[in-house]
């Protein structure tokens, strides 16, 4: 009895604990920058109850994805028959490979193999690359005979389940893969689609290895694109390099600071710098584009910096995108730059990063003005007869301000019989408590 | 003639001069003489040849010569290969192209001196305008996908499934924005609205989205965070429950209530309202015109030019352009730095091309139709090849 007491008890300062420190911080994340000494200490003592807890809601997550697939209402004597089933369709009783694989035994995999024989390309892909998503490392062995498969798509499918399964063996494998210069260009891109994947040192430094061979622009520009994943540090010395190398393809150029957007954001100074002093105007842009990629990056005067000097009008358009997310921007100095652009893309995109501005303080001096000013362009050209995608950007800068000028101009666009159903819906959605 | 009142003498003289002017060409009649047929350029024509004396006859099919007595005759008929037309035929330097009969033949003789008979063929270029409309019966001829619409229907949450309304904006280089509203999912005061940023391309011959967004707000009332960025290839497949949309991969890092989760390439699926799948457009089409021109200076040209209107509705505009063609090859066009006359003003799309490479035709009653050859696409951050001719509305 005192026993139950004492559990019951414990449970209870439990349930407090993980109330607790879940409310604490949710409220003083202890890794904030300006936490106070008392947040630190709380975080000693909350964070690794908070931790534990979303390893659980992960785990809970996959499970429910798993139970899924597993198709676990039945036993593995009734999955394994109903995959062989072959009164039923392939292209229905395929599914159960994945509970086959996942078990393992002797009987499934006699199963898999005796399906695998016969079965037609597609299903073959499929049922392959459904037996790499298990995860299980001990169907690794059966998949590499698939990689020689004489079907591109079941070859492509053993690339993507022997990457889900992982390992520096698969990222040996791959690598020779895209290094094969016998080897099919799509696959050999695929390879290398496939250790960006799977994001592990291995992988990396296979990609690193592979980029040294002069592969094609098409394979080099995957290769950049999977290095572009990983973590900038790792990689940052690569892409320098690559960018200044003058023998550097201008597309595989393009294609590196692109590739920046799925780093992390301490690509941003060197993204920023490409923007500002590459010679290749498409290389600026998507330095820019990248950098906005990060989201805030704190770094909205320089963008506008660079705005100001930009001659060409489509590196301007990808800096004003990249403003939007910015909490600190120069709006005096973005105004005018905004003001004077004539190339409608790179004006509305301004427009856009003028509403977030607006957005988020309605009180600002410039929001009279937005609403005096560039509420009514945006109006005219939603209006008008504009490329669509200018005119849903148009509609999201009034949806970005919020302003009650902009909200009645979205109403409008939201009724207007003019409007085309894309952008009267885009409208719609923008208007508070929309229907 | 010489006149009988002429002195005995001078008549003599004359007699004697006649006879020295005729007795060389006496002595030489019925002799061979060679003709020199010149055919221009090789392969373009053959020349059908029959003499008098010696009675043969034949084909020539590239330059050559032909032998025939002196006093005997040579018939010449001039024949173009495909592709090809006869313009001009000259004896030595004398333009003899107007002395053809209906049937591009002369008959030359009787023969007494040796000649040059040179025939120019010229290709005849395939003009006309050519109209390759979307391959609506092949839908997965064409590897672009433009996503400018609203998409609605319900996306998995980290807990259970909620209804989403994206209203999604893609440039003429794929990059996208996304902005829309989740069931239950409130932004922060002064925040960004629901949505995100990212970039469709090719990847492997499929068009693919990477997309990332950021979130702080509330999630069902309870303070959220999340920062996400995922990927799908945009092949809109059956995702379960007889629902149609996106199966991808994410990786995300998220605080709910101050619980931190995250996953990496975890995966995911959408599901699309079936009217939001319209939204996918990829129906493109490409009109091109091509005339022979005159330049300044009277040399003729081919010029083409050509009109893509684009899976959005923007039209790009390429200018009249100098081409090249040859019978074995065709046409080879390439067509960037339009204009896209939708926006306004008009700007320059310099991430738009198409190439049209070994466009080959054949003549089918008045109008030509293309034959062969591929087209390279380029456009929204996507790029494909594919055959010319599956573009062609059938009969």
């Amino acid at each position: 009895m005192r026993l139950t007491g004492l559990a019951g008890g414990l449970a209870l300062f439990g349930a407090a604990l993980v109330g607790v420190s879940a409310w604490s911080e949710s409220r003083y994340p202890s890794g904030a920058a300006d936490a106070a000494l008392v947040s630190r200490v709380r975080g000693v003592v909350t964070k690794p109850v908070v931790d534990a807890l979303g390893r659980e809601v992960v785990r809970r997550l996959r499970g429910r994805r798993e139970a899924r697939k597993l198709m676990s209402g039945i036993s593995d004597e009734d999955a394994i028959a109903r995959f062989l089933d072959d009164r039923t369709d392939l292209a229905e009783r395929r599914v159960y490979a994945y509970r086959l694989a996942a078990i393992g035994s002797p009987q499934a995999i006699a199963a898999l193999r005796a399906v695998l024989a016969t079965a037609p390309p597609e299903d073959r892909a499929f049922i392959v690359q459904l037996i790499g998503t298990t995860g299980n490392r001990a169907m690794k062995r059966h998949l590499w005979t698939f990689l020689g498969d004489a079907d591109d798509r079941v070859t492509r499918a053993a690339i993507r389940g022997l990457v889900a399964i992982g390992g520096s063996d698969v990222a040996a494998v791959l690598a020779d893969l895209v290094r094969r210069p016998d080897g099919a260009e799509h696959l050999r891109v695929e390879a290398a689609i496939g250790l960006g994947e799977m994001g592990t040192a291995a992988a990396r430094n296979a990609l690193l290895g592979v980029l040294t061979d002069a592969p094609s622009v098409p394979v080099a520009a995957q290769i950049v694109e999977s290095l572009g994943r990983f973590r900038f540090a790792r990689v940052a010395a690569t892409f320098e390099d690559l960018m200044a190398r003058p023998e550097t393809p201008p597309a595989l150029r393009v294609a590196a600071a692109e590739a920046l957007a799925r780093s992390n954001r301490d690509a941003v100074p060197f993204l920023l710098r490409l923007a500002s002093d590459d010679a290749d105007p498409d290389v600026r842009a998507a330095a820019a584009w990248a950098s906005g990629m990060h989201g805030d990056t704190r770094t909205g005067p320089r963008l506008v910096a660079l705005a100001e000097r930009e001659p060409d009008a489509d590196v301007r358009r990808r800096l004003y995108e990249s403003l939007v997310p910015q909490p600190e921007v120069p709006i005096d100095r973005l105004v005018p730059a905004v003001a004077a652009e004539h190339d409608v893309a790179a004006r509305i995109a301004g427009f856009n990063a003028l509403g977030a501005v607006v957005g988020r303080d309605g009180t600002a001096p410039i929001a009279a003005d937005f609403d005096a000013e560039v509420v009514p362009e945006l109006v005219r050209v939603a209006a008008s007869g504009n490329s669509l995608n200018v005119r849903m950007r148009a509609v999201f800068a009034l949806r970005r301000a919020g302003t009650p000028a902009a909200q009645d101009a979205l109403v409008a666009i939201a009724t207007s019989v003019d409007a085309p159903p894309p952008i009267a819906n885009a409208a719609r959605h923008g208007v508070r408590n929309h229907p | 003639m010489i006149p009988r009142s002429a002195p005995p003498i001078r008549r003599a003289l004359a007699a004697l001069s006649l006879a020295a002017l005729l007795l060389p060409l006496g002595a030489a009649w019925g002799a061979p003489i060679s003709w020199t047929i010149a055919i221009t350029p090789k392969g373009g024509g053959q020349v059908d040849w029959s003499t008098s004396s010696p009675a043969a006859n034949g084909t020539l099919d590239a330059s050559g010569k032909i032998v025939v007595e002196q006093g005997g005759f040579l018939d010449l008929t001039f024949r173009a290969n495909d592709g090809y037309v006869l313009v001009s035929v000259f004896k030595n330097t004398d333009d003899w192209t107007f002395f053809l009969d209906g049937n591009k033949h002369f008959q030359f003789g009787p023969v007494a001196n040796a000649h040059k008979i040179t025939a120019t063929y010229g290709v005849v270029v395939p003009t006309g305008a050519f109209d390759f409309p979307f391959p609506t019966g092949h839908p997965a001829l064409t590897a672009i996908a433009s996503l400018t619409g609203n998409y609605t229907g319900v996306m998995p949450g980290p807990f259970f499934a909620r209804h989403y309304d994206l209203d999604v904006a893609m440039d003429e280089a794929g990059k996208v924005v996304v902005l829309g509203s989740v069931d239950g999912v409130v932004p922060e005061p002064g925040a960004d609205p629901v949505g995100g940023a990212g970039a469709v391309k090719t990847v492997d011959g499929t068009p693919t989205m990477q997309l990332k967004m950021g979130f702080e707000g509330t999630l069902d009332g309870v303070a959220a965070t999340a920062k996400a960025s995922g990927g799908a290839a945009l092949d809109v497949v059956d995702v379960g429950g007889g629902a149609v949309g996106l199966e991808g991969t994410h990786s995300y890092k998220t605080t709910l209530g101050g619980v931190p989760f995250s996953e990496k390439n975890a995966p995911v699926h959408a599901s699309f309202d079936p009217a939001s799948v319209g939204n996918v457009a990829k129906d493109w089409t490409l009109g091109i015109d091509i005339d022979e021109r005159t330049d300044a200076k009277g040399k003729r040209y081919i010029a083409a030019r050509a009109d893509l209107v684009l899976p959005d509705g923007d039209t790009i505009v390429f200018a009249e352009r100098k081409a090249k063609y040859t019978i074995a090859k065709g046409y080879s066009l390439a067509f960037k730095n339009g204009t896209n006359v939708t926006l306004v003003p008009p700007a320059v799309a310099k991430k738009v091309k198409i190439q049209i490479k070994r466009m080959t035709l054949v003549k089918d009653g008045l109008v030509w139709r293309p034959t062969g050859g591929t087209i390279h696409y380029q456009f929204f951050g996507q790029k494909g090849v594919a055959n010319l001719v599956d573009f062609l509305a059938p009969g």
